[in-house]
């Protein structure tokens, strides 16, 4: 382990790529088709609402809950467990029932008909619709923000060619950990999206580092054979991909689990971020640089020849 | 030893930012997010539409008066979607007409077609009354808040029109609320008519309320044991507003009951006294934010004060003295988010962060020093210069710690040795091709530079585009994970690259370099 992958092994990724589009491929279907049928959970942040954190002394379950706000009108409320100890639960209501004040007065009520004294309101969190979808609007603004302003450092640094190579795989991370997210219904929230675009940062570092080590090896040898450059480089950096990833995994996971309840979903979002984003720049990156290649070449080709 | 004079300043460089981070540390004490010491941050929307409509309802007022001057009938004026649609009685004097407000009124943009006038405010009156607005709201908040003098709030301008108002610690939520949300807006008014029922009322108008009234509603009143509420008719333009007003005490009513009197600046102590004067024997809505609160019969004339009552207990009584003594809002606001966090969630945040940043730290650690040996160690030492930093530059710059941006500096564990990880590996592969480790170290960290630099500027960009969006949480995480990755920079590149030069320097080290 101490030297492990210093001497560059000799993969052929980019004879196995095709495989890799396969899964990416079938991957991003089953991502949007979840989109579609699914749809999210989208959290407070973006719905608009009343959310009151709740933490009892002793562990409750939902279903001793929602009879009790049942009585004050709350019926459609959303109770979810907080934590794992199952002393802590989310009431959330929808704007339509009040003000915020009139949510809490009316969850008071009903839990001190059984629990008074036994209880703690943690957090309440009210967001008007209007901001919601303010906010909603806003983070994708802000995911585009930094996809052009990706495209364009790439674009400048690089090539266009590598820049276009860069950004799809950036889609693929993004749309993946959100299909991921629709799949087992956890919540999206401000934090989430955050995460989502540290993941679209970082998984570009992990590709930049391969793609200056294929521009450093072009200029050592020419362009004269892409293929075997790219796939020298991916092996030369394979090592370094994966113990950057690994570290950063370290720490995410030491969120993920010790980091608390308002940090999970983050967490979770970086986790499936990250390791996306090291697979994708590995076989989805670097192996597009030659497709875009290709694809330019013959089409160079054609035009010369209807040229003639 | 005979170090060198280059290697001499760069260790001075290094003791001087120990010490200045340390005296750092020492003298000031980082300022904690809502999320993490408990609190209420609430997010009002100023209603400007509001506010542009009152204006425009005062220049119209303005122009009849010019235009009297000038011998120009004005038949009618209306507020037309954003523009004010002006018809006179007699239309062979629009030329004259658009002459006197171009003249009079340079604030306003005005067309006119055969019939009609239509004037509208200049983008840059709007934009002044708007600017104006924001500011005197959130002066007036301040000074609500002020006058509280128990709490200490954060107010500020958020957006065109969101004023954020920060108060940490334990309070009564529903109290902050009410002393913030109020727009406190005191007018009274002429009453013309009044009635126990709304129906009641409007029977009496079957062609509708004339233009220069409105329909207000009472307080709830308990007569003989019934519950009532009693309507008013009155009159829109006020007699007096809460502008003119000097001071607002709490009392007790004829009834022993909390009230709050008030006192009239000069100005409006006369023009209250000339409007009294008229109105003996009638009956004077006090209206608060749209509402009567009471409507007493003037008996004779008034000038400098007045009470309120209504069915207020000691301490609304209090608040709302103080409330209009801060002045009322321009515009009335609503609250669009509010959030309030327990102190005992906040403690427990940070106590799970710290546990999570120690857990990583320690992983991240242990591994690096497994791969890489002495140079790890040094990486270590790097990152532990890398953490003090940014600690340090989130206390110089005042930046506010919050929940992410302890998640933003715990990622930035496992991110932050990115550099050396890229250098160190580096170094191992052009080792393993043969080459001595004084020029394997050379070639990793000048080979290893560029794409450390390129990686780390795209971190930067989705850093900055959450700095432009986000809550005030989120803020926080895009200022540690921007600042932390600049930092990075130099620490896993020129402090690291100092410290191995220091260190590897003898051969009887070179089997633990790397």
């Amino acid at each position: 382990m101490r030297n492990f992958l210093v001497e560059a092994p000799n993969i052929d990724f980019l004879k196995i790529r095709k495989i890799g589009y396969l899964i990416s491929f079938s991957l991003l279907v089953i991502s949007l088709f979840l989109f579609f049928t699914k749809g999210f959970n989208l959290g407070l942040d973006f719905t608009g609402g009343t959310s009151v954190q709740v933490k009892f002394n002793q562990p409750v379950k939902i279903s001793d809950i929602r009879p009790l706000l049942k009585e004050v009108k709350l019926d459609d409320a959303l109770i979810q467990e907080v934590g794992t100890e199952k002393k802590e639960i989310e009431i959330r209501v929808s704007t339509k029932k009040g003000s915020s004040s009139m949510v809490v007065e009316n969850i008071k009520k009903a839990l001190d008909g059984k629990y008074k004294g036994q209880y703690e309101i943690r957090k309440i969190e009210f967001i008007d619709a209007l901001v919601g979808s303010e906010m909603a609007r806003a983070s994708i603004y802000s995911i585009a923000f930094v996809f052009l302003g990706i495209l364009l450092f790439v674009g400048y640094r690089y090539e266009p060619l590598f820049a276009i190579a860069a950004v799809i795989p950036l889609f693929h991370d993004a749309i993946i950990t959100l299909g991921l997210f629709s799949l087992i219904g956890r919540e999206i929230d401000l934090t989430v999206v955050a995460a989502i675009l540290t993941v679209l940062g970082y998984s570009l570092n992990d590709t930049i580092i391969v793609f200056d080590r294929i521009r450093e090896n072009i200029k050592q040898r020419g362009k004269k054979n892409l293929r075997t450059i790219i796939n020298k480089s991916i092996n030369e950096n394979l090592g370094r991909t994966i113990i950057t990833s690994g570290t950063s995994l370290f720490s995410v996971l030491a969120l993920y689990f010790f980091g608390g309840e308002s940090l999970n979903s983050f967490a979770l979002a970086l986790l499936i971020g990250i390791v996306f984003g090291t697979y994708s720049s590995i076989y989805v990156a670097a192996p597009l640089i030659l497709e875009v290649e290709n694809l330019l070449r013959s089409r160079v080709k054609k035009e010369q020849l209807s040229g003639v | 030893m005979g170090l060198k004079v280059d290697a001499k300043i760069k260790l001075l460089v290094i003791f001087l930012v120990l010490v200045g981070s340390i005296y750092v540390m020492m003298t000031k004490t980082p300022k904690l997010g809502l999320d993490l010491q408990g609190g209420i941050s609430i997010t009002l929307k100023v209603d400007i539409d509001k506010v542009i409509k009152d204006q425009y309802l005062n220049v119209a007022k303005d122009i009849e008066k010019k235009f009297k001057e000038n011998n120009i009938e004005l038949l009618s004026s209306k507020l037309e979607n954003d523009t004010l649609k002006l018809i006179l009685l007699d239309p062979t004097k629009i030329d004259k007409a658009v002459e006197v407000l171009k003249k009079e009124f340079p604030q306003l943009v005005v067309e006119s077609s055969q019939d009609s006038i239509t004037v509208r405010f200049t983008d840059w009156e709007l934009n002044r009354i708007k600017t104006q607005t924001m500011k005197q709201a959130v002066e007036t908040l301040r000074n609500r808040i002020d006058q509280f003098g128990t709490l200490s709030a954060n107010i500020a301008q958020k957006g065109k029109d969101r004023i954020l108002v920060e108060i940490p610690g334990v309070i009564d939520i529903e109290r902050a609320k009410a002393i913030i949300g109020k727009t406190a807006q005191l007018e009274l008014k002429e009453v013309v008519d009044s009635a126990y029922s709304k129906e009641e009322l409007l029977k009496k108008y079957p062609n509708g309320i004339p233009d220069d009234l409105e329909l207000l509603e009472g307080q709830e009143e308990v007569v003989n044991g019934q519950t009532v509420k009693e309507w008013f008719l009155v009159k829109k333009t006020p007699v007096i507003t809460g502008a003119m007003l000097k001071d607002a005490r709490t009392a007790l009513d004829q009834g022993g009951n909390p009230a709050v009197n008030f006192e009239l600046t000069s100005e409006g102590a006369e023009i209250f006294g000339e409007a009294t004067q008229k109105m003996i024997g009638k009956r004077l809505a006090i209206v608060l934010d749209g509402k009567v609160m009471s409507a007493p019969v003037i008996r004779s004339r008034i000038t400098s004060s007045g009470q309120i009552t209504g069915r207020f207990s000691t301490e609304e009584a209090n608040d709302l003295a103080v409330i209009l003594r801060a002045g009322a809002l321009p515009a009335p606001v609503s609250i669009v988010e509010e959030s309030v966090i327990g102190p005992t969630l906040g403690k427990e945040s940070i106590d799970k962060t710290l546990m999570a940043g120690i857990v990583s730290f320690t992983l991240v650690g242990l591994f690096m020093i497994y791969r890489y040996a002495l140079s790890g160690f040094v990486a270590v030492i790097a990152l532990v210069f890398n953490l003090m930093l940014l600690w340090v530059a989130m206390l110089l710059f005042d930046i506010t710690l919050t929940l992410p941006g302890i998640a933003g500096i715990i990622l930035n564990i496992g991110m932050g040795v990115d550099g050396n990880v890229v250098i160190f590996e580096r170094i191992k592969e052009e080792l393993h091709q043969g080459k001595t480790l004084r020029v394997s170290l050379e070639e990793g960290f000048k080979k290893g530079f560029q794409a450390i630099f390129d990686s780390h500027v795209t971190v930067i960009i989705a850093a900055l585009a959450l700095l432009e969006f986000g809550n005030a949480p989120l803020k926080g995480f895009a200022a540690t994970l921007s600042i932390g990755t600049f930092i990075n920079l130099f620490t896993a590149v020129f402090l690291t690259k100092m410290m191995l030069d220091f260190t590897i320097g003898g051969k009887k080290y070179l089997k633990y370099a790397i």
